[in-house]
Order: C-alpha cells, then sequence, then structure tokens
C-alpha cells in the first residue's frame, strides 16, 4: 500500500512539469475589437525546418479571451486543448492546433519555447524551428483578419535560431507582444518535483531486498 | 821618384761610339833608338823639340773587333780595297774544326776606323795555324791598275784546286771594296804553303810567286804569269805557270821547302823572293831568289843557294825581305829568343848564274825579347830605312824602327796577342797600319786538351794625321827578371796614405816571381797627380826587408794578394804562398818587410805561416791549375780586417783537398788561429764576401772551378759539394760559420772552368747584394731578392762569345759604373782583351759590343780610379806586369736645363748617336742630366702586341714637376694605333699613347722614368657588318660592307656574295666597300660578306638579307565574310592570308565569318603583303558551374505553413566561411526534395533539382545572404532537402 502510495507521489510531483519549464515566453495580447463578435478561427503551429533540426517544444499558457473557442482540430506532434495549455513539440513537419473562435475583444495567452534548441544549443543542427500564429475572419482558416501579411496570413512568427536564440516578427498592428522572459521555476513546483524525486529514490531502495 | 827603369807607352785606344775611352785621334811619339839596355819610350808629344835626328812615329792605341764566329783568324792582308786612299784589310779567317776558310773586309771609313765590308766564303781548306803564317793571303793588281785590288790565298784544297792552290777574290771593280763571289782558284799540283805577290814580268798585272808544300812540286816555289793583259778579267786561266825553281841547301841535295816571302831588292828586275825554308826540324835555310832578265825570257829567277842559320832553340818562326839604304836587302828572322836581323854583304854573278846568298850577319833587337812570333816590314817613319813590326810571345807587338846591323828598339806590350801581323803604309800620307790577328788557347791541365779562349783583331794606326794625345792604355812590367816568371796576381792599395781632391790613391801591388821562383812583391806608387808625365812610379823593391828581400829570397811561390789595414799604419799587404799566409809589412815611407810571424825565410818551418800545422791544410804544388784566393774584409765585427782565403783542390792532398780558412786579426799584424771552414764546392776557385743574408757580418761568397782530379782521386761527396757551382757560407760572427747554402747548381763541363770569376755589387740598387759570375757560358747576375735574402734569380748567362762560337767564357770581371749611365757595369778580361757590358740597372747585362786592347794577357781584372779623376779605370794584370786601361768617358753634361718646357733630346747612350726621343719637361727646377738609352729587350710586352721598335730606358738626374711629354720615334705603320707604353718599375705597362703628331712620334705625357716601348697590337678581331637597304621592284640594289676593329682600321679587301653566287670583291677604304648588286627580283636574298685575314686584322664574316619589294595592293573588305570567301577576295587582290588565323567569339557575326581584318581594308600595302584575319567562333559560351558549397555554410529557419497560401514557407542564410571572397553568379540547389513537395519561388531546375539564383554576385568572407523559400506539400509530409551551392551559370 505504501508503495502504491509512493508511486503516486512520484507520478503526482515527479511528472508534474512546472508552469513555464524554461525557455523563452512571450506575452501575446491581441486586440480584437476590431472584429467582435465574428465567427472566425485560430491557428497556432510550430514546426521545424527542412535541415538538421535541434528538438524544441512549444507551450500555449494562460489563454484567455472574451471570445469564444468553438472546436479544435490537432495536427502533428500537437496536445492539450485551450484555453488549457497546448504543447507543441517539432518532431513532425507540421505541428498545428486549429480551433474556431468567435471574436471578442481580446485575446491573451503565453508562448513558452524550451527544449534542447532554446536551452542547449548543439551547434552542428542547420535548420531552426518557428512558432506561428494566424487569426482568420472566416472559420475555414482561409481569410487571415488583424495581419498585413495578406500572402500567408501570418499575425506573427518567432523563429528559434540555431544558436538557441529567438526572433519575433510581428505582423499585426493589433497585436502587442512582450519582450521575452526567461521565467525562474517557482519554489513549490520545485518542493513538489524534490518530493517526487525522494519518494522514486526511497521506492527504489525498499524493492531491492524483495528482489535480491 | 824616378822612373827611370819604367817602361811605358803610352797609347790612345780609339773607340768610336763609346764612352769608356775617348775616341778622339791620338798619337803618341816613339824615338828608336833608345839607349837604355832596359826600354825605354819616350814621349814625343810631351817633349817636343827635344832634339832628335830621328822622325818619330806615332802610334794610335789599338782598337780590337772581334772577328767571326766559330772561326779564328789566321792571316791579314792590306790593301786599299775601296780605292779612297786609307787602307783596308782582310782577314782571312778558318774553321778551325773544318779548315774552311773565308775572307771578311774591313773597310777605312773617314774617322779612321774601318766597318765590316763583307764576308766571303768558298775560299777552300786552310790548316791551323796555316804553315805560311801570314804569308798565306796577298794582295795585288790583278785585274790590272786602277781596276781594284783583289786578294790572293794559299789553300791546300778549294772548289777547282783538288789538290791545292791559290783562291783569288777578283775586286768588282775599282772604289767598290767588294769581290766577285764565289772566288776563283788558280789550281796547283800542290798545298801551297805561302805566296807572294809581284808583277814579276812588269806587264801591269800582278803575278803570283807560290811555295809548294809536298809532292812532286815539294821543295820549289812556283812563279805564276799573269797574263790578264790577253785576257783581262777575273778568269783563273788569266795565269800561266811561268818556271819552278828548285830549293837546295848550298853544296848539298836536300829538298827545302818552306815560307816565302817577297820584295824587290837592288840588282833584281822586277822582284826577288826570300825563303825561310827547312830541311828537318832543326835545320833551317834562309835563301834567296832574285828576278832577272833572261835575253829570250819575260822574266827568270836564279836559284838560291840557301844558307843555314843557327837556331838557339825551337826554330825561326817567320821572315821578313826589305831593303836598307845601302843598296842591300835585309833579312829579319823571328827567333825564338831574338829578332836576327841580316844583310846580303855578297853576291856572285857570272854570265849565266847569279847568286845571292845572304851574309848572316844576325844581330839580337835586344838581348831579353821574348820569342818572336810574326813579322811584317814597313817604312813607318819615312825615313827609307825598313822598320819592322812583330809579335812576340811576351809583349805581343814590338815595332822595331830603323833597324840596323848594330840597334834597334822595340815598344809594348800593347795589345792581346796575336798569330798573324800585316802592316803597310799608304804611300800617299805615310800613314800606316799594323794589324794582328789571332786567337788565344789554353791546355786545360786535366783534360790536357786546348780550348779557346778568345779571338782578336787588333788594328794599330800609325802616324795618324789629326788627334791630340790622350792615353789609354799604359803597361808596366816588372823589372825583376821578367824573363824567369810572370806575376801572378795584383791587388791596389793605397799604401802611402796619399789623396787627391778626396779621392784615395791607389797604388798597385804585384805579385811574382824570381828566377828562383820566389815569390816578389813590388808596390808601383801611383803617381798619376804628382808627377809628370802622370803613372806609375817605379816599384819599390828595394828596402824588402834585411837578410834577402821580398823579391829575391823569399821561399814559396806566391798564389794571390791583398791588402788590409791589419795594423794601425797605412794597409799592408797580405800573400798567399806554398808555406800559408804572411804579410809584408807597411812601414811607412815606401818601406815595407815581410811578417817574422811567415817570413818564409829559408830554413823557416812553414808551420809558422798560421796554416802550415793546420791539418786540413792541402799542400800547394807548383802547378795548380788555378790559384787560391784571397779576401780581406772584417769577419767578427770586431772593426779590424781579416783574411779569409780559398786553397782549391790538390788531386793528392789529404785528408782535404781543398780548404777555406779565416783569419781573424788581432790588429798589430798577427793572427788567432787558422779557422778551417770546409769547402761547400768540389774545387773552392773564387772567393767573395757581403751581407748576403743581411746578417751584422760579411758572408762567404764561394765558387767551384770545377773538378781537375781524375781517378780516384776525384770528389765523391758530399752531394751539396758536388752539385753546387756557387755556395754561400752564411757567417755567424766570432768565428763560426752556419750551413753552406748553394746558390747556383754545377754544370758539368769536362774542359772549361765552370765559374771562373766572381765579384758581389749591388747590381739593380735593391740594397741587397748580388752575385756576378763569370761562367763557362758568360757573365750571370744573381739577383739576391731583397725580400728573402740568400734566394736568387739567375739573370745570364751574357756570353762574351755566344753560340755557336768556339770560345769558352773564361773571363776574370770586375765591377763599377764604366759608362757613367749610373748603373753598375761589368768589366771582363781573357787573354788581354777587356769586354765591357754595360748594366742596366736592373740586374741585366748587355751582350759587350765593346773591346778593349789589355796586353799581352788577363789573370785579373781591377775596376778603379788610377788618375783620381772620379771616374773608374780598369786595370789588368798580365804575364809582364799590369796594364791600365785609362777611362776617358766625359760625364755626361746637363742637358736638361732650369725652366719651363724644356726640351731635351738626349744622345742614345746605348748607340752614341741621337736617339730620336724628345722629352718636354713641363718645369724642371733643378738641373741635370737625361740619357736615354735603347734596347732590343725589356719587360715582357702584353700579350697581343709586338713591340714596335726598341725599348727606351730614360733617365734623369733633374728635379721636375710634372708631368713631361714623352715622345718615341717610330716610323712603323700606323694602322693599327701603335701604342707607347710604360712600364712601371714592376715591368707593368700603361699605355699612355696621347698623340702621334709630330709625324714620325709617338708621345704621351708621364710623372716618372723607367722603360717606355712602342708596340702594335697583333691579331686584332674585326667585326664584319652588311648595311643592305631593302629597294622596290625594278630598282638597283646596292650594300655597304664596312669592317671595324676594336683598334685600328682594318684594311685590304672584302667579297660580298648575293644569294650563294660568285662572290664580288672590293676594296676597304676607311673600313668600308660599296656593292653596286644590280636589279634583284622581288624577294629576300640572302648576302654573305668575308673579310680575310690581312695584316694584323684577324677574318670576320657577316650575313644579311636584302628585300627587293614587289608593287603595292590594296586590301579588300572581308568583314562579315565567310573565311573561305575572304581568303578569295584577299587572294584576288594579290594579297596572301596570314598563315594563323585567330578566332573569337561573337554574338553578331555568325562562327566561321569574318570577324575583323588588319591591315584594315582600303589599306594600301605591299603586293603579297599577308591579311591577317579573326573568324567568329560564335556567341561566347558560359563557364561551367563550380560547387562551393564547401565555402559557405547554409542554414534554414523553420518552414510554416500558410493556410492562405497552402505553402510552406521560410528562409535558408548562405554565409560565405572561407577567407578569400566568392564570385557569382551564385545558385542554390535543393536536392532530395520529397516527392510532391515543389519550390515555388525556384529559378530553375539542375539536374532534376531546383534551383534559386541569389541576388549577390560576390560573397566576402563573412557575409551572408538570406534567401526565402516557398514549397507546395500537398501531402503536408515533412519537407527536407539539401542545399548545393554553385558558383556560376547552370
Amino acid at each position: 500500500m505504501f508503495k502504491k502510495m509512493l508511486i503516486g507521489f512520484a507520478l503526482l510531483f515527479g511528472g508534474v512539469a512546472p508552469a513555464f519549464a524554461d525557455g523563452v515566453t512571450y506575452d501575446f495580447t491581441v486586440n480584437t475589437s476590431s472584429v467582435t463578435g465574428q465567427a472566425g478561427s485560430l491557428d497556432f503551429q510550430f514546426n521545424p525546418g527542412a535541415l538538421l533540426t535541434q528538438s524544441a517544444s512549444l507551450q500555449i499558457l494562460n489563454f484567455s479571451s472574451n471570445g469564444t473557442l468553438g472546436s479544435s482540430v490537432l495536427t502533428g506532434d500537437t496536445s492539450g486543448a485551450l484555453p488549457g495549455t497546448v504543447l507543441f513539440n517539432n518532431g513532425s513537419g507540421f505541428n498545428d492546433y486549429f480551433t474556431g473562435f468567435t471574436y471578442g475583444s481580446t485575446i491573451t495567452f503565453a508562448v513558452n519555447l524550451f527544449g534542447p534548441a532554446v536551452v542547449t544549443p548543439d551547434g552542428v543542427s542547420t535548420s531552426g524551428s518557428t512558432f506561428a500564429f494566424s487569426l482568420f475572419s472566416d472559420p475555414a482558416g482561409t481569410v487571415p483578419v488583424l495581419t498585413s501579411d495578406t500572402v500567408n496570413g501570418f499575425a506573427a512568427l518567432v523563429n528559434v535560431n540555431l544558436d538557441g536564440s529567438t526572433t519575433l516578427t510581428n505582423n499585426s498592428s493589433q497585436l502587442a507582444i512582450s519582450t521575452p522572459t526567461t521565467p525562474a521555476p517557482e519554489p513549490g513546483s520545485l518542493l513538489l518535483l524534490a518530493s517526487g524525486l525522494a519518494s522514486l529514490a526511497l521506492l527504489m531502495r525498499r524493492s531491492v531486498p524483495s528482489n535480491s | 821618384m824616378s822612373k827611370g827603369l819604367v817602361s811605358k807607352a803610352f797609347l790612345v785606344q780609339r773607340i768610336d761610339s763609346t764612352k769608356f775611352v775617348s775616341a778622339s785621334s791620338n798619337a803618341i811619339s816613339l824615338f828608336a833608338p833608345l839607349k837604355s839596355a832596359a826600354l825605354f819610350l819616350s814621349l814625343l808629344f810631351l817633349f817636343a823639340g827635344i832634339s832628335s835626328a830621328q822622325v818619330p812615329v806615332q802610334i794610335s792605341s789599338p782598337v780590337v773587333y772581334p772577328g767571326a764566329q766559330g772561326t779564328i783568324p789566321v792571316a791579314v792582308g792590306i790593301g786599299d780595297f775601296g780605292g779612297d786612299g786609307p787602307l783596308d784589310f782582310a782577314v782571312v779567317e778558318v774553321n778551325p774544326v773544318t779548315n774552311a776558310g773565308q775572307v771578311q773586309i774591313y773597310l777605312s771609313d773617314p774617322n779612321g776606323n774601318f766597318i765590316p765590308g763583307g764576308t766571303y766564303t768558298g775560299i777552300g781548306a786552310i790548316p791551323v795555324p796555316p804553315p805560311g803564317g801570314n804569308h798565306i793571303v796577298g794582295v795585288g793588281n790583278f785585274t790590272g791598275t786602277g781596276n781594284g785590288q783583289s786578294i790572293a790565298v794559299a789553300v791546300s784544297s778549294a772548289p777547282g784546286c783538288p789538290l791545292g792552290g791559290v783562291t783569288i777574290l777578283y775586286s768588282a771593280g775599282a772604289g767598290t771594296g767588294k769581290f766577285q763571289s764565289p772566288p776563283t782558284c788558280l789550281p796547283n799540283p800542290t798545298p801551297v804553303t805561302s805566296l807572294v805577290v809581284a808583277d814579276y814580268d812588269k806587264n801591269g798585272f800582278d803575278d803570283l810567286a807560290v811555295s809548294n808544300a809536298n809532292g812532286a812540286a815539294a821543295g820549289s816555289i812556283s812563279i805564276y804569269l799573269n797574263t790578264a793583259s790577253a785576257n783581262p778579267g777575273s778568269a783563273s786561266s788569266g795565269f800561266t805557270l811561268n818556271n819552278s825553281y828548285p830549293i837546295r841547301a848550298s853544296n848539298t841535295s836536300t829538298i827545302l821547302y818552306g815560307t816565302i816571302v817577297g820584295a824587290k831588292i837592288p840588282g833584281d828586275y822586277s822582284g826577288s823572293i826570300a825563303i825561310l825554308a827547312s830541311a828537318g826540324l832543326f835545320t833551317q835555310y834562309v835563301g834567296l831568289f832574285q828576278s832577272v832578265q833572261m835575253a829570250n825570257q819575260s822574266v827568270s829567277f836564279v836559284n838560291s843557294t840557301g844558307v843555314p842559320v843557327t837556331s838557339t832553340g825551337s826554330g825561326y818562326s817567320d821572315i821578313a825581305l826589305a831593303n836598307l839604304p845601302a843598296s842591300s836587302a835585309l833579312f829579319a828572322i823571328g827567333s825564338d829568343a831574338s829578332l836576327q836581323f841580316s844583310t846580303i854583304t855578297s853576291y856572285i854573278e857570272t854570265a849565266s848564274v847569279v847568286t845571292r846568298a845572304p851574309s848572316l850577319g844576325a844581330f839580337q833587337l835586344a838581348s831579353a825579347r821574348p820569342i818572336g812570333l810574326a813579322l811584317a816590314t814597313a817604312d813607318f817613319n819615312g825615313n827609307g830605312t825598313p822598320d819592322f813590326a812583330y809579335l812576340d810571345s811576351n809583349d805581343n807587338l814590338g815595332i822595331a824602327l830603323d833597324a840596323t846591323t848594330t840597334t834597334t828598339s822595340s815598344i809594348g806590350p800593347l795589345g792581346p796577342p796575336g798569330q798573324a801581323l800585316a802592316t803597310q803604309c799608304a804611300t800617299s800620307s805615310n800613314q800606316c797600319i799594323v794589324v794582328s790577328a789571332g786567337a788565344q788557347s789554353q791546355l786545360n791541365p786535366v783534360a790536357f786538351a786546348s780550348y779557346y779562349t778568345s779571338r782578336s783583331i787588333v788594328v794599330y794606326r800609325l802616324n795618324p794625321t789629326s788627334g791630340q794625345p790622350s792615353p789609354a792604355v799604359m803597361s808596366y812590367s816588372s823589372p825583376l827578371e821578367p824573363s824567369a816568371g810572370q806575376p801572378r796576381a795584383f791587388a791596389i792599395g793605397n799604401f802611402n796614405g796619399a789623396a787627391f781632391n778626396g779621392f784615395p790613391v791607389e797604388d798597385v801591388a804585384v805579385l811574382g816571381e824570381d828566377s828562383n821562383i820566389a815569390a816578389t812583391v813590388e808596390v808601383f806608387p801611383n803617381d798619376f797627380r804628382t808627377a809628370f808625365p802622370p803613372g806609375y812610379g817605379a816599384p819599390v823593391t828595394s828596402s824588402l826587408g834585411s837578410g834577402g828581400s821580398l823579391g829575391t829570397s823569399f821561399v814559396g811561390i806566391g798564389y794571390a794578394i791583398a791588402t788590409g789595414q791589419f795594423r794601425a799604419f797605412d794597409p799592408d799587404i797580405a800573400v798567399v804562398t806554398s808555406q800559408g799566409i804572411t804579410l809584408v809589412l807597411n812601414n811607412g815611407a815606401d818601406n815595407f818587410s815581410v811578417s817574422t810571424a811567415c817570413a818564409g825565410y829559408f830554413g823557416v818551418a812553414p808551420n809558422s805561416c798560421y796554416l802550415g800545422s793546420d791539418p786540413h791544410f792541402p799542400t800547394l804544388g807548383s802547378n795548380l791549375p788555378y790559384p787560391p784566393s784571397i779576401i780581406v774584409t772584417d769577419l767578427n765585427n770586431d772593426g779590424l780586417p781579416d783574411i779569409a782565403a780559398a786553397f782549391p783542390e790538390n788531386c793528392f792532398a789529404t785528408p782535404t783537398k781543398s780548404a777555406i780558412y779565416v783569419l781573424l786579426s788581432n790588429g798589430d799584424g798577427t793572427f788567432k788561429a787558422p779557422i778551417y771552414v770546409p769547402s761547400p764546392v768540389v774545387n773552392p776557385s773564387g772567393l767573395a764576401y757581403a751581407k748576403i743574408f743581411g746578417g751584422a757580418n760579411p758572408d762567404l761568397v764561394v765558387t767551384n772551378g770545377g773538378e781537375v782530379c781524375s781517378g780516384s782521386q776525384v770528389v765523391t761527396g758530399p752531394p751539396a759539394v758536388l752539385t753546387a757551382a756557387v755556395a754561400v757560407i752564411p757567417n755567424n760572427g766570432s768565428g763560426s760559420f752556419g750551413t753552406p747554402q748553394t746558390i747556383l747548381t754545377q754544370v758539368s763541363d769536362p774542359i772549361s772552368p765552370v765559374v771562373s770569376s766572381v765579384a758581389v755589387a749591388d747590381m739593380n740598387g735593391d740594397g741587397a747584394p748580388d752575385v756576378v759570375l763569370s761562367v763557362s757560358d758568360g757573365i750571370h747576375v744573381l739577383l739576391n731578392n731583397p725580400l728573402a735574402l740568400g734566394s736568387f734569380i739567375d739573370r745570364g748567362p751574357v756570353p762574351l762569345y755566344a753560340a755557336p762560337d768556339i770560345f769558352t767564357n773564361v773571363a776574370q770581371i770586375s765591377i763599377a759604373d764604366l759608362n757613367l749611365d749610373g748603373n753598375l757595369d761589368v768589366a771582363a778580361t781573357v787573354s788581354g782583351i777587356v769586354f765591357f757590358l754595360p748594366g742596366d740597372g736592373k740586374g741585366g747585362l748587355s751582350t759587350p759590343t765593346q773591346f778593349f786592347a789589355a796586353g799581352p794577357g788577363s789573370n785579373q781584372i781591377i775596376a778603379t780610379d788610377v788618375n783620381q779623376d772620379g771616374i773608374p779605370d780598369v786595370l789588368v794584370n798580365n804575364p809582364t806586369g799590369f796594364s791600365v786601361l785609362l777611362n776617358e768617358t766625359q760625364p755626361p753634361a746637363s742637358n736638361t736645363p732650369l725652366g719651363s718646357n724644356i726640351e731635351v733630346d738626349p744622345i742614345d747612350s746605348s748607340t752614341g748617336l741621337p736617339s730620336g726621343v724628345l722629352l718636354t719637361f713641363t718645369a724642371v727646377t733643378q738641373s741635370g742630366t737625361t740619357t736615354v738609352s735603347s734596347s732590343s729587350s725589356g719587360p715582357a710586352i702584353p700579350s697581343g702586341f709586338q713591340l714596335g721598335s726598341l725599348y727606351y730606358s730614360i733617365s734623369t738626374t733633374a728635379v721636375f714637376t710634372p708631368p713631361v711629354t714623352v715622345c718615341i720615334p717610330y716610323s712603323g705603320s700606323l694602322n693599327p694605333a701603335p701604342q707607347l707604353l710604360h712600364f712601371s718599375a714592376s715591368g707593368a705597362p700603361s699605355n699612355i699613347t696621347n698623340t702621334t703628331s709630330p709625324a714620325g712620334l709617338i708621345c704621351g705625357t708621364t710623372s716618372s722614368f723607367s722603360p717606355f716601348a712602342i708596340v702594335q697590337q697583333t691579331s686584332i678581331p674585326t667585326t664584319t657588318t652588311i648595311s643592305a637597304p631593302g629597294v622596290a621592284s625594278g630598282i638597283s640594289a646596292t650594300a655597304t660592307v664596312s669592317v671595324s676593329a676594336t683598334v685600328g682600321t682594318p684594311a685590304g679587301t672584302v667579297t660580298l656574295s648575293v644569294d650563294g653566287g660568285a662572290p664580288l670583291t672590293q676594296t676597304l677604304s676607311s673600313g668600308s666597300a660599296s656593292f653596286n648588286l644590280g636589279i634583284l627580283s622581288s624577294g629576300p636574298h640572302t648576302l654573305a660578306a668575308s673579310y680575310a685575314a690581312q695584316g694584323n686584322f684577324l677574318a670576320s664574316t657577316a650575313s644579311a638579307t636584302l628585300t627587293v619589294t614587289p608593287p603595292p595592293a590594296i586590301v579588300p573588305n572581308v568583314v562579315g565574310l565567310s573565311q573561305s570567301a575572304a581568303t578569295t577576295a584577299i587572294t584576288s587582290a594579290g594579297l596572301t592570308v596570314a598563315s594563323s588565323v585567330a578566332t573569337a567569339s561573337s554574338t553578331t557575326i555568325p562562327a566561321g565569318n569574318v570577324i575583323s581584318e588588319t591591315p584594315a581594308a582600303g589599306t594600301s600595302v605591299t603586293s603579297g603583303s599577308a591579311v591577317s584575319l579573326v573568324v567568329s567562333s560564335g556567341p561566347p559560351t558560359a563557364p561551367p558551374p563550380v560547387n562551393i558549397s564547401n565555402s559557405v555554410s547554409q542554414t534554414g529557419s523553420g518552414l510554416v505553413y500558410s493556410r492562405v497560401s497552402k505553402t510552406f514557407s521560410g528562409t535558408i542564410t548562405v554565409t560565405n566561411t572561407g577567407s578569400t571572397t566568392l564570385s557569382g553568379p551564385f545558385q542554390l540547389v535543393l536536392t532530395g526534395l520529397p516527392s510532391g513537395v515543389t519550390l515555388n519561388n525556384a529559378t530553375g531546375t539542375f539536374n532534376g533539382s531546383p534551383f534559386i539564383t541569389l541576388a549577390p554576385s560576390t560573397l566576402a568572407p563573412g557575409q551572408s545572404v538570406v534567401i526565402s523559400v516557398q514549397f507546395t506539400d500537398p501531402s503536408m509530409t515533412k519537407i527536407t532537402f539539401t542545399p548545393v551551392l554553385y558558383s556560376g551559370t547552370l
């Protein structure tokens, strides 16, 4: 019984990521007042390049809007659902989260970029990864809105460069993107992590005699 | 001081072109008879006005001629060959090996000298010595009076005279001095031993009387009458044998033969013949053949009845026949002890037979006369009484004036010995000449073979008409029984301390021997400045010590003599005798005594003479081949003169056969114990001293006289001794000596001594003493190297008689500046002749060209100032005393005065003639004398040059400010230009030529004097060039060929050929020649020019091309035409297409067509000229692309999908990672795109992959370019690719 409890703790605390794992975080705020009430769609994607690309991940965090989310379609190595956290890994060529959305006046969310390509660039990869955010005025996602990129319809782009740095391209005047930060992990999270790790260690010690 | 016993003959040496003795014509006076029983000769010119009944005879000093190489003179004939009045003479010379005779002519010149007038060979064979003495030659008018005198020579065989006869040199014409050659021989049945020339048949053509030697006609004389009146000319057939007359002794049938002489005596018809005949070795007769006129004969001789003459010795040697005033004849017979004169005192004459027998009322010329050798008679003083000249064994030449039955007189010795004698007086002027000739020989005591030592022809002129007396040769004889012995050596010393004008007065001490074969020393005081006439006084002999004078009682033979101040008085005399060495002490006031340390008297032990007790002292015999040598000098640096003596090889001596001794002086007339020094040579015959090695003490120079021993007595070692001809013994001082050093290697010569004399002097003025030697082959100067003292360079030999002559150079030598040119000269003497060898101041000697009579012999020579005039004279020791040759060379007068631009043209001191050299001194600050001496030898001429004329050594005593212009005469070619070289002291030449004018002079400037010479370059390279300008077709072509050289202008001819055709020849003018080649065909022509070697210029060739141009043509316009069409157009225009056609790309001209042409279209060019074309190769092609991916990094961004465009987009960044700029255009190829993926913005595809052309054309190092890419990926598969970057066009 105790053993099962330890495993539960370990899984509970050791396997839960902190609110911001590491990397770089951008805070997006979109003034959608010009399209309030219009039924449209939102698109998030985080893709590798065509050359040798180091592993990287991206989270959409803290999504908040006075608009209404519709149904979503996930493609590639994408998981989660808004307004909860949506996680992207660049393992596939096209990692996309497309969701219907009726606009309110604003949308806010955070984009957290992390993983080896951000934190520990290997110096040998030749392609970065790119995050793209698009707003459409139609539910099918064919008519871009609130962007000057009328060709491809991207409101903002964030490139993860080969040296771990990031490069922001903002094509929308209604989109405010904060200066990227690298937030420190929360103490509670650390404590929880430490507890989980300790539980795992104890579990492994107690199991040894029975196996021997 | 009495001179009553002095026999003194003052003769004047007449030498032209020399400064050694005055060239002025001089005379002395000779009175005869003289009353003194001893010989006495008074000088008339010094006593003019003295009463005398005799007519004086003036005799010039002898002039010596060297004679012909390889011969000895055996007879002399005198005549006026030149037909000019003064007498000439002919010398019969014979090769002693082949007996081949020749006649050498000497013709008188206006100055009274004689110059060679030609040599005539083919005379025939003449025995040596000739049996008839001088009477083998005669001079006569064989071709008639006024047609020139001819010469007849008695021969034993000759061409045309196989058995003997008379060879006749017929005159080539009156006044020519020449004779017909080859000579003609009159055959005789036997060899002719002597002949007489006279016109027996009075037809105006001289006839011949000959003495037959042997065979059928032996014992007879034959008369050949000259029938040239019927057959004038030179044919021998002009002589016809008239008769032969036997010679028989009185009242016996003994056949006589002998020497004949002739003269016209009272009572004969045309000429009589006297004969000195022999029937055996000791029986001699004098006979007379007198010509008589028979009724039916043109001439006939009456046979002589020989009158026997009595000889006191080995017989009579010569005969002369002359008239006495009282209608009688006189014979003079040369005797072994005297001259005997006989008169014809009675004769018998019948109707058919005339017999004239001489009555030999003999008398002797003088009681102590030596052996008479040859006789000749003439009336020297013109008083009608015959006089005689004679050669004798001692005095050489004597003159007996007015010989009568009672008295006569003689002079002498005068000159070198001779065997032949002739004399004759010119009727017109009563001037006479006496000519003696002969060759001297001596016996090698070891080989017992004679070898010749000298040859001379001596001329004495009697009664010369001009000139002032000036003594040149003086002879002094010992009065101490000279017939018993002869002086062996002499030395000079200032025995009485006299001086004159600062010059020491050197007296002479003569070492001789008396009748007891004991040494004598006689001191002749020098009275040249204290008595009149000047000369040496009577020798001091009366005070030579008590107990027997040195001259009469001194035991032992004297060998050598020297003087030295062995005590604190006037010089004493050191004598080497058979007992050792002793001193004759000089007590002053002409008083001498023999040192008691080695008096050498009878009964005195020989070991008191310093050397006698030394175990090495070789015994000295009485017949030493070479005498000992003695020198006096301070050998141990104590201020006292010491003695060194060399004792030559004594074959039987033990333990040493030769020795060198040193006696160190105690300063009181005694010496320390003798120091024995082993001889460094086999036979130490000569000794000298000098600081050869530069030390503090004089070293000893020892010469080798050659091995004189034979068999077991021959010296066998050590090797250094056997091979040394001259060695130097280093003097360590204090009586010790170092290891001898050989400075001249022995030359093997079995006959003559290797080194006969040695002297030491600084011959080249470098401060180092040099060694001068008289060696068998000539005079050697061994130059001592001042930088390595003791090492020598042999400059010799300079022979007195050069090969292939038959004489050996066994001279004695002495050194002085005899010609006063500032350079030391060598005086060498042998057999009574003094040879003068001028020195050049560099150690070089000139071959002797001047010869001086120096008495009857020459044992020793000393050059010293005899008469205190500051000029060295020459003393020669001879068998009767010694002779003096006064040097009358005048110091060169100043010819270089003070001033500026002083021109001097000195006399050539080597010839006595104007040198032709012109010197211009810029400024002379102190006057002096400038001299020039020309020579055919000198420093080496630079390679490639030849000597233009002579070397000129110039020196001056003047002080001057340079430069000096030196102009040397030159008469040779001026092409190539002669160069005036100035040789430095080391012999290095420099060309100082700056002008060749005035004509005949080559001039340059110099700041110093040394040898100059004019040279011309030989083997001068030339360069030939051709100038042949092209001409138009139809125009005559010309070419100019030039030949140049680095020096001078080549002359002669040069040839030119066209296209290998026949060469044309032209003469060069100023180095070039023009050729007219005519009209040549169009096109190039090969010209070849050739200059053959001519003169000093070497050959050279050249070639060139002459082009004849055809008429002009116009270049057509072929641009845009095909190449073939263009070619057709060009050739149609008379032009050609250049063989090389260029190509170029063109975007406008199709490939194969002409882009451009050269010359441009419309240009007028020469017909046939080539037109160059450029043909199009089509548009230009791009270069292949180059993969430069390795030079860049290629990175990409992530690819995001646009829901609008339905495409993935991103970027690719290309960065130049190299260090050099990359050049575009750049093409980025995306290879490996997944199927279905399309690059939307591709520029194109390359090998199936899309590519994008980058914008930049270059990429600098570090520069990046970002390329946007956009893909369509319908299947939404992951897009991958591999980028490849190319440079270039894909």
